[in-house]
């Protein structure tokens, strides 16, 4: 009995352990319900409002919205449920593909329905390198740390100025505010941290230079070989430079109501080592490479929740500045398809 | 009693290359023809492991009783060229599985579904890679 009057049920992202048809009927049962109660409300509103001979309530056009919005959202959820409940996943699919592939709306390039779930190139192939055919866009930009930094630090001293004027302001001989002045310290511990924070990054972003990253074909193919240039700019003295090619899974899921990410390194080559190199003031670091993609490894892969992610990473260890390691996305195409011998 | 689906694809080993033209047949049985509501079948990707499943169709077919075709339990069959990607994968937290798919719909509303899975190419199994 307990298997059937279940009184809840554990959630795993979409997965749910309780009956799913039970869940549906529910779903359609609580939209049935809104559409009935704004129908039957908006009935008798519109009724007393026409036999009344008092002039129209001031707050009439909001009432009929309010009435009108639980009767439309009502509608929608429960024609959105009779529609889910009636579909089956593999034809709602089918459909959505289908709708992306219409002439008008056309939204696949030709290499997407060759290589479905392949991620696109155009990002990382728009910008021609200097010495080789592209250069290679970092995935994470130190400009967004350093804008975060200069966000909170601005919005931090605003408050805690704020906080200090409404002090004085309210400063009575005799009867110290206690609350504010014990917060008034702390404010400006945490706006002193901002501070310093942010002269630490403003002092790493100008002392590591940009890191340049250039390659000679673009996708890459498993069994193809490539030449790989790299320019790391401003005034090092690297203990270890490091570039390897990369592959991981990423699976995002939900836990309760928080989303997740999970990755695991999969395939890891490394394409170059160096250690104790001092470079020359005003002139960047530069090394050149070749590697190749191995024959069997698995091809870059999109999914909406799940993927397979190649990146050229870069790891440097240096004497003034903690270890810092900059990503350059590529995408491996799948192997071409190997002809069958005709038997 | 449920019903049974039977789906048979044409190479016993059930593996694939890209472009190549899989055939597949599928036959519904022990119910009863005023039971049947429709029957689809589909040939379709799916993820599994850690995250939230992922699903794409590349080919699709619905059945329903037509006056030309009233009984639809009856051996049907479908091929198509097999795309070039996603392929099959074994991965740690990810792994993408494709099979044929048949799912039955009574018009008591309950809905049966029967798996075939195949590989397409051959990614082989991933390690764990400490970097």
């Amino acid at each position: 009995m307990a298997r059937f009057f279940r009184l809840w049920g554990k959630k795993r992202g979409e997965r749910r352990s309780g009956p799913r048809r039970l869940g549906e009927i529910g779903e359609a049962a609580f939209f049935s319900a809104l559409v009935l109660l704004g129908f039957v409300l908006l009935i008798k509103f519109l009724v007393e409002q026409v036999g009344s001979e008092a002039p129209a309530e001031t707050m009439f056009g909001l009432t009929l919205g309010v009435m009108a919005l639980l009767l439309i959202l009502g509608s929608v959820g429960l024609v959105y449920t009779l529609v889910q409940m009636r579909i089956s996943t593999e034809r709602r699919s089918a459909m959505a593909q289908r709708a992306t592939q219409l002439p008008l709306i056309r939204q696949t390039s030709q290499s997407q329905q060759d290589h479905p779930q392949v991620p696109q190139d155009s990002d990382l192939t728009n910008s021609p390198g200097i010495r080789l055919a592209y250069r290679l866009p970092a995935n994470e930009s130190p400009l967004w740390q350093m804008g975060a930094a200069i966000t909170f630090f601005l919005l931090w001293v605003t408050i805690t100025l704020s906080l200090s004027v409404a002090v004085l302001a309210e400063h009575e001989p005799g009867k110290p505010r206690w609350f504010l002045f014990v917060m008034l310290p702390v404010c400006a511990a945490v706006g002193g941290w901002s501070v310093f924070y942010l002269c630490q990054q403003l002092r790493r972003y100008t002392g590591i230079g940009p890191t340049h990253v250039e390659i000679s074909d673009h996708p890459l193919h498993p069994g193809h070989q490539y030449a790989l240039f790299l320019s790391q700019a401003g005034k090092l003295e690297f203990e270890s430079f490091r570039i390897a090619l990369v592959c991981q899974e990423s699976a995002t899921y939900r836990q309760g109501t928080d989303t997740r990410n999970s990755t695991q390194c999969v395939y890891h080559e490394e394409l170059l080592f160096r250690e104790s190199i001092e470079v020359q003031t005003g002139l960047p670091f530069e090394q050149e490479c070749e590697f190749q993609v191995p024959q069997d490894v698995m091809h870059s892969f999109a999914g909406t929740h799940n993927s397979v992610q190649w990146n050229l990473t870069v790891n440097v260890q240096t004497q003034q500045w903690p270890p810092f390691r900059r990503t350059f996305p590529v995408v491996v195409y799948p192997p071409a398809p190997v002809p069958r011998e005709k038997t | 009693m449920e019903p049974l689906i039977s789906i048979r694809l044409d190479r016993p080993q059930r593996a694939y290359q890209v472009g190549e033209t899989i055939h597949c047949q599928y036959q519904v049985d022990r119910v009863k023809l005023n039971q049947l509501q429709a029957v689809e079948a589909s040939l379709l990707w799916y993820t599994e492991g850690k995250g939230e499943e992922d699903l794409g169709v590349h080919y699709f077919q619905r059945n329903i009783p037509t006056a030309d075709e009233p009984d639809i339990r009856a051996l049907k069959q479908f091929q198509t060229t097999l795309p070039g990607s996603p392929l099959s994968y074994e991965g740690i937290i990810l792994k993408i599985q494709w099979c044929a798919r048949v799912r039955v719909f009574l018009q008591d509303g309950t809905t049966y579904t029967q798996d075939q899975a195949f590989l397409l190419g051959k990614t082989p199994v991933a390690q764990i890679v400490q970097p």
